[in-house]
């Protein structure tokens, strides 16, 4: 595409819709404090608990054990996930890592326990209650010394994740349009 | 959030009083303490609300100067048109933190008691010797870039993140408080904040008990005052480099940093240096400094931050 003679009028120029002040129609509502978030509306889902997660707090190892009996001691505490009594649990086609880990660590703050009770404080100060025992495995966290060891892959090679490298903006950049 | 106690204070030295006690802590805006509660970082076991205590008030000192009430909020004190007209750095400095939300709420004590916004401190799964004296510095070899490049120690690296007290020590404000015992005693604003050394823990002068009442600016000083902050985001995040400067139109003037130390930096032989221009000041300013390869970029940043805002000031003076 060249850019090498003046545009003529388009409809933006003509400023009916772009330009002309707007009124928002959830402005009136989100200023005034009225505007209901998803959590607040009782009158279709009454009753709501709420989830509080807990993160990792290692990287990379294994969880020995999730001690949850302070939390489900708690007034208004319903319930503690974990990935022991969640049932079975998929991985998203876009997702790195499952959504609730354990045993296995996949990363530095990944979920691993989900705290469900009556109210959100309840829930995190159930949160805080819960001891989780960890044996770390040493990890890799520095990008630049790592850097070196770093491999091009090939369009076409499949990852150790199951992608499939198809060349993206490298392949884009050399095909004129 | 753990249980704690809780009273309402009626006078200073009753407030003073009644956090002397292991465990207590004074709550005015609660814009810090509440969210650190909510986290568990803070765990106060009693807190003495000192918000009916009657310190809201901006009133003219005896030499010409200006007394503001500990309780004054940032909004206030930063649209008073006494601080807009003769302390206008101040004004810029406040307007350039936290959101007109936190500025409402957030007092002018509140504000220079503030913790630090160190990533580590914030995540309990990991040493923070501020938050766990003892525990270890995680931020040393960790990630840095928003952290201290001058006045650290082997125990913290932690910036402070208010961007008023960079302002308040460019003015050389006096912290006026009283202790439990009734004594008062005024406090130069480049005492209050402790550097880390091994205690990293212990962030101001105030002894236990000890409650700001008033923060007082010396008389007006004119000049040109600017406070220019760099961040990442244009609004609502801390300073990467701020740099708060007053300057005359002879060329000699004040300067103090924020975003680069645990404390507001300035230092006074350095500023003598501001009719040679911004390398020469900041030269001096961080002859001292052991940044990490992830902030050694503010070095740069903060001398080229001082010479825009001194290139402006020629121009505009």
């Amino acid at each position: 595409m060249k850019f090498d003679a003046p545009a003529t009028t388009n409809p933006i120029d003509q400023l009916r819709i772009v330009g002309q002040p707007t009124d928002r129609i959830d402005g009136p509502l989100k200023t005034t404090g009225r505007a209901p978030y998803a959590y607040e509306r009782y009158d279709v889902a009454p009753n709501a608990a709420y989830g509080y997660v807990i993160g990792s707090a290692i990287a990379k190892g294994r969880i020995l054990s999730i001690d949850a009996a302070g939390a489900k001691a708690l007034p208004g505490v319903l319930a503690v996930l974990t990935a022991e009594n969640a049932g079975k649990l998929g991985k998203g086609a876009t997702n790195a890592a499952p959504l609730l880990g354990g045993p296995d660590v996949a990363h530095y703050h990944q979920a691993i326990a989900l705290v469900v009770a009556e109210s959100f404080e309840q829930a995190r100060a159930g949160a805080a209650l819960v001891k989780v025992e960890y044996d770390r495995a040493p990890g890799a966290f520095d990008l630049a010394a790592a850097k070196d060891s770093a491999v091009i892959p090939q369009i076409g090679q499949v990852g150790e994740r199951g992608w499939r490298f198809r060349g993206g903006l490298r392949r884009r950049s050399r095909t004129p349009r | 959030m753990r249980p704690f106690t809780y009273e309402r204070a009626r006078t200073p030295r009753e407030a003073a009083v009644a956090a002397r006690a292991e465990g207590a802590k004074f709550i005015a805006g609660g814009t810090n303490l509440l969210d650190l509660m909510k986290l568990e970082i803070e765990t106060p076991t009693h807190l003495v609300d000192v918000n009916g205590l009657a310190l809201d008030k901006i009133e003219p000192t005896g030499d010409g100067g200006l007394r503001i009430g500990a309780l004054v909020r940032n909004t206030d004190l930063a649209a008073d048109p006494r601080v807009r007209k003769n302390y206008l750095l101040l004004s810029r400095a406040l307007l350039a933190g936290a959101s007109g939300q936190l500025r409402n709420k957030a007092t002018t004590a509140g504000n220079l008691l503030q913790r630090t916004r160190c990533p580590y401190f914030y995540d309990p799964n990991q040493p923070c010797n501020k938050r766990q004296p003892g525990s270890g510095c995680s931020a040393i070899g960790g990630y840095t870039r928003s952290l201290a490049v001058v006045g650290g120690s082997e125990a913290c690296i932690a910036t402070h993140s208010s961007d008023m007290a960079v302002a308040m020590r460019a003015l050389d404000a006096k912290v006026e408080t009283v202790q439990p015992d009734g004594s008062e005693r005024a406090i130069p604003i480049a005492d209050f904040h402790r550097l880390p050394g091994d205690t990293p823990h212990l962030e101001t002068a105030l002894t236990p008990g000890e409650l700001i009442t008033s923060v007082v600016l010396p008389k007006p000083v004119g000049g040109k005052q600017v406070y220019l902050k760099v961040r990442d985001r244009a609004s609502y995040a801390f300073a990467l480099v701020s740099v708060g400067a007053i300057v005359h139109s002879d060329g000699t003037g004040r300067v103090a940093l924020g975003g680069v130390a645990p404390k507001p930096w300035r230092d006074e032989a350095a500023e003598a240096d501001l009719p040679r221009g911004a390398k020469a000041v900041t030269g001096r300013l961080f002859a001292e400094a052991q940044p990490t390869d992830e902030n050694a970029f503010k070095v740069q940043l903060a001398e080229r931050t001082l010479g825009a805002i001194l290139t402006e000031a020629r121009a505009n003076p």
